[in-house]
């Protein structure tokens, strides 16, 4: 963070009573999902809004971010945010301290979370409760020193921007393809993504020592939504000849990475804008519930 | 001398070292007629831990030292020290642990020994003490399955054993808890945090783990999380504090402590007073408490409050509301009141009547060189339990249940408010709770943003705390 960035947080201080408080009513989703956030970055923006929460992770240095859509009821309840900037906040989080705070909540019976200040230093706390053996109830609270941000700091970072993808496709249960890619690893900095519109989709290494390929058939290609796409037929995706693979070169071990959201995922979209970008959508929610939450991954691809 | 410790006890012998371990690199061993005394003491003199065994911890215990290796003959004492690492690496934890679990232990009847055995790995140690012209080593044996001995020669330094005076009658703040419902909470603190704060508040005991690093304003967010555990007072054997005046401590002895007592499997008792004196964590196991083990720590105040709150104090004692949870009160001291000694070094003193143990009794001032931590002037008997408040003598508490429920401590506080001064902050307003503690409860922990207009420095976490006290105190 810039100083310039710093002293604009500072200002943020005096703007007025600012109020963010939440009971967790889904701990072991919130928690799997701060997990994977630690993965991408070390820092997390957290915004609260009033009727969602976005977790983004821009790690310097590196080709992936992630943008998380998260609405309120998925994993809280009774959630109140107030500020004078039409009620939303913004935070700089530290991601492993949030992940390790949640993940010492499971268990507990009760888990509050909220935004205060100690000191001159703003502090998201989470309070748990525990009862104790003689019905007594114990008290843990973690208090995780954070940064609020301004607006006019926010408004800088923006989400990224991609072409129209050439093909998109239903990814196969991410557990199974993180133990491939977990192999790839260990062999190759690069592996190479590639998908058809015809629901294929293959992982490969390519190195002086070896050439592996793993393909997988009778995926799913997802439909346009013709209400979002303004003429289906001309997309890129549907004026190409379905068997002819898409092809991107990702870092493997940050592809890795990305995969351990596994733990949480529901269905996941790939989307493969060639010479660009791949965009993963992770859904952790089902279809049917009435509330959804979903992480967009973008990772840059090269060209070597 | 001659010791052996069978399988039943090597795990514990085990643990104590590994706690040991965690003070310093070196152990002190303090061998008499009828006991072993194991201690260490850390560089910075601010923590100490000795380990009583007693006879009844061996399976078999001989004493015949060499006259040329005593100190003092009043009480026939052989002093040596020797290197931690090379004991932990014979007394590997993993060659006890499926072997002899206490719970096992106590289970297993005189017909099943056999049985049992046939589980061991390691079934005996036994220590000698070789002192011949050429080599002088302390000899440990661990006689193994299949008939495998293992001989191990460590070499020693004969050299006086350290001591700690501790007041135990003059602790006005103690608890005792089982320690697996402490270790599971302790759990929570993260593995970065060097301090911990203690402090009594509502009914509650209050841990919060505590770093104090110097962040420059760009890296404020990578300051450690700071954890708060708050334990009601209903989780305790007994307890006993005032409220209102936090102590600092070193996280790393406190941790040891309370592992080691989970891995006996008993209860620790805290004996503390105010900052600057320090604090004692006992941990006693076996029927005629065969281990006792000591730790002592140094306190300090902690930095944000220490000004304020001394000052309101007065006494030091603490004007604080004090709330107990169990009949006894602090009436029961029979603590012979000794002197206090300020000495430096390791300088015998004549035994006093009350100890039959202790014959050298060096005070090493537990001083460091920031002049918050002053030099530990306190007395102790570490090893005589009758003189001492916190055991559990039978005679006293014969139908005093453990666990109390809130209808009995509500009685039993109003009629106790005589005696004392009884500004309990618990009279009017009841801090029990059943279930989920409701929002006024959360709100004592933290500091809710709602309250101040600005997110200015006027209201402060520590402002708020005392708050709270003055409203409970005032009546």
């Amino acid at each position: 963070m810039s100083c310039a960035g710093f002293l604009q947080s500072l200002a943020c201080f005096f703007s007025g009573p600012m109020r963010f408080k939440t009971r967790i009513s889904n701990l072991p989703t919130l928690s799997r999902l701060a997990q994977s956030l630690d993965r991408i970055g070390k820092f997390c923006w957290i915004r609260l809004m009033p009727e969602t929460v976005n977790f983004v992770v821009i790690p310097e240095f590196k080709t992936t971010q992630v943008w998380a859509v998260v609405e309120i009821e998925t994993v809280f309840e009774d959630y109140i945010v107030q500020s004078n900037a039409e009620n939303v906040i913004n935070l700089e989080v530290p991601t492993a301290n949030l992940y390790k705070a949640l993940r010492s909540a499971t268990n507990a019976a009760h888990a509050t979370l909220r935004l205060t200040k100690q000191n001159n230093q703003a502090i998201l706390s989470l309070s748990t409760t525990w009862s104790g053996r003689a019905f007594g109830s114990n008290i843990v609270t973690h208090n995780i020193a954070v940064k609020v941000l301004s607006h006019n700091y926010v408004s800088l970072v923006k989400e990224p921007t991609v072409p129209e993808p050439n093909c998109h496709i239903f990814l196969p249960p991410l557990n199974v393809m993180k133990a491939v890619v977990d192999r790839y690893r260990s062999m190759s900095d690069r592996i190479i993504f590639s998908a058809n519109m015809a629901g294929e989709l293959e992982l490969a290494i390519c190195t002086p020592a070896a050439k592996i390929k793993t393909r997988w058939s009778n995926l799913q290609n997802p439909e346009l939504d013709p209400s979002q796409v303004q003429d289906v037929s001309q997309h890129p995706s549907q004026m190409r000849e379905p068997h002819e693979f898409v092809e991107m070169r990702l870092d493997s071990r940050e592809f890795s990475n990305i995969l351990l959201v596994s733990n949480v995922s529901r269905k996941v979209i790939a989307c493969l804008c060639e010479g660009h970008a791949l965009v993963l959508y992770v859904y952790i929610t089902d279809p049917e519930d009435e509330h959804t939450a979903v992480l967009t991954y973008y990772m840059s691809t090269f060209l070597d | 001398m001659e010791a052996s410790i069978s399988y039943l006890n090597l795990r514990d012998f085990s643990k104590v070292l590994l706690a040991l371990s965690k003070i310093d690199d070196a152990v002190h061993w303090q061998m008499k007629r009828n006991q072993i005394t194991l201690a260490a003491l850390n560089s910075s003199k601010s923590g100490f831990a000795t380990a009583c065994l007693r006879q009844g911890f061996f399976e078999k215990y001989v004493f015949r030292p060499d006259p040329l290796q005593l100190t003092g003959f009043a009480n026939e004492t052989i002093e040596i020290k020797t290197q931690l690492r090379p004991l932990l690496a014979i007394f590997k934890n993993k060659l006890f642990e499926s072997s002899s679990h206490p719970a096992n232990a106590v289970a297993a009847s005189v017909d099943d020994d056999t049985a049992m055995k046939r589980n061991v790995t390691v079934e005996q140690a036994s220590f000698k003490l070789v002192t011949g012209r050429h080599n002088c080593n302390l000899t440990v044996k661990l006689s193994c399955k299949h008939g495998i001995v293992k001989t191990f020669r460590i070499s020693y330094e004969q050299i006086e054993s350290p001591h700690a005076m501790f007041d135990k009658a003059n602790c006005h703040n103690t608890w005792t808890i089982n320690s697996k419902v402490l270790r599971d909470l302790i759990e929570h603190f993260g593995q970065r945090t060097e301090e911990l704060y203690l402090e009594a508040a509502n009914d509650r005991l209050l841990l919060t783990s505590f770093t104090e690093e110097v962040v420059h304003n760009n890296d404020v967010l990578k300051q450690p999380t700071q954890t708060s555990v708050s334990i009601d007072g209903k989780e305790f054997e007994h307890v006993a504090l005032t409220q209102g005046v936090p102590i600092a401590m070193s996280l790393r002895e406190f941790r040891a402590a309370v592992s080691l007592a989970d891995a006996l499997g008993v209860d620790i008792n805290a004996y503390y007073s105010t900052p600057n004196n320090p604090a004692l964590f006992e941990i006693v196991k076996g029927p005629q408490q065969d281990v006792v083990v000591q730790i002592i720590e140094a306190t300090i105040a902690p930095p944000d409050v220490n000004s304020k709150a001394t000052a309101a104090a007065g006494a030091p004692t603490g004007t604080g509301a004090r709330w107990y949870r169990s009949a006894r009160t602090d009436g029961v001291l029979q603590q012979a009141a000794t002197s206090r000694l300020t000495s430096m070094l390791s300088v015998p003193s004549p035994a006093r009547p009350e100890l039959n143990a202790i014959t050298a009794a060096a005070a090493e001032p537990l001083a460091a060189a920031d002049t918050s931590i002053t030099s530990a002037d306190i007395d102790a008997m570490p090893v005589e339990p009758e003189a001492s408040v916190s055991w559990r003598s039978q005679s006293d508490n014969a139908a005093e249940p453990l666990f109390q429920s809130i209808l009995f401590t509500n009685s039993e506080q109003q009629g106790s408010n005589d005696e004392n001064r009884g500004s309990q902050g618990g009279g009017s307003i009841s801090y029990y709770v059943d279930e989920m503690p409701n929002e006024e409860e959360l709100e004592a922990f933290a500091d809710d943003i709602d309250q101040d207009e600005e997110f200015g420095p006027t209201q402060r976490q520590d402002l708020q705390i005392h708050g709270i006290f003055s409203q409970s105190t005032q009546r």
